[in-house]
């Protein structure tokens, strides 16, 4: 099974999502705003990413995990996956899933002013604590998405 | 591929127009009122599987979904080519109306023009 997850830029939700799924990430307790900006690709992609999909590891049954971004076109990465497998007959599974949803004001905002607007000084600090604070419903969607696939 | 029905007709004239001449759109391409979709338009007269792909979405989006689902079935780059339906001429508008959901004004327009439209979509490559 191959695992992704979308959210707008593909640098913030999903990259959580990804890291608590492949294990960066230990889902009980809650990591410290170091651990979430040395992730790897967190607040490291933009605009110029949309649509590119970075591979973020394996989980322990051996399912890929993957990330992009896709900006506000939540439905796209499924119309266009489903619509391909349909066609090609391809015998690998998919599961794409919006982690987007996780999001709370704090990490919108911190985004917006790091990655939007280039200032990742002000942006960054607001993203690592609204990142914090959504680490649960993050750590929620992940179990959710292993008891799945 | 483009963001309007636009790419299902680019896909449908560039393997059947020259076998079939004059296009009924009102009742021979129903996939015109469809906002997004995919469909086969079958092969061109060298053999190439032509598909037309539409969605509400940045076309670079779309365009590297496409590559990346490819890629991820280990189809080799040089098997496929991803074109982007043009608007050029009265295709704009015409692409305007089916971008805003006016479908039916968009399939009038394009019976009306069918000449000058399809000159931009005709033969084969009226995508660039």
């Amino acid at each position: 099974m191959i695992v992704i997850y979308h959210c707008y830029g593909g640098t913030h939700s999903s990259v959580l999502a990804a890291a608590v799924h492949t294990g960066y990430l230990a889902p009980g307790g809650l990591p410290s705003k170091e651990e979430i900006e040395e992730l790897p690709h967190f607040d490291g992609r933009d605009g110029k990413d949309i649509g590119k999909l970075c591979h973020y590891g394996r989980d322990e049954n051996g399912n890929e995990v993957y990330i992009v971004g896709r900006k506000s076109f939540s439905e796209t990465p499924e119309f266009v996956f489903r619509s391909l497998q349909k066609l090609y007959g391809s015998d690998k599974a998919y599961k794409l899933v919006n982690s987007a949803r996780t999001l709370n004001w704090q990490m919108k905002l911190g985004g917006y002013i790091s990655r939007g607007l280039g200032i990742k000084h002000v942006g960054l600090p607001i993203e690592l604590w609204g990142a914090r604070k959504a680490y649960p419903r993050v750590v929620s969607l992940v179990e959710r998405i292993k008891k799945e696939v | 591929m483009d963001e309007t029905p636009l790419a299902g007709l680019s896909a449908y004239l560039h393997t059947r127009r020259t076998e079939q001449g004059k296009v009924d759109y009102r009742v021979r391409l129903p996939f015109l009122d469809l906002p997004e979709h995919l469909v086969d338009a079958g092969k061109d007269r060298d053999g190439n599987e032509v598909y037309g792909l539409w969605t509400r979405a940045e076309p670079i989006l779309v365009r590297r979904l496409v590559e990346a689902f490819l890629s991820l079935n280990n189809v080799p780059a040089d098997d496929y080519e991803i074109r982007r339906v043009s608007h050029r001429g009265r295709l704009a508008l015409i692409s305007f109306f089916f971008r805003h959901g006016l479908y039916i004004v968009a399939r009038k327009l394009l019976a009306r023009w069918e000449g000058l439209t399809l000159r931009h979509l005709t033969p084969a490559p009226g995508i660039d």
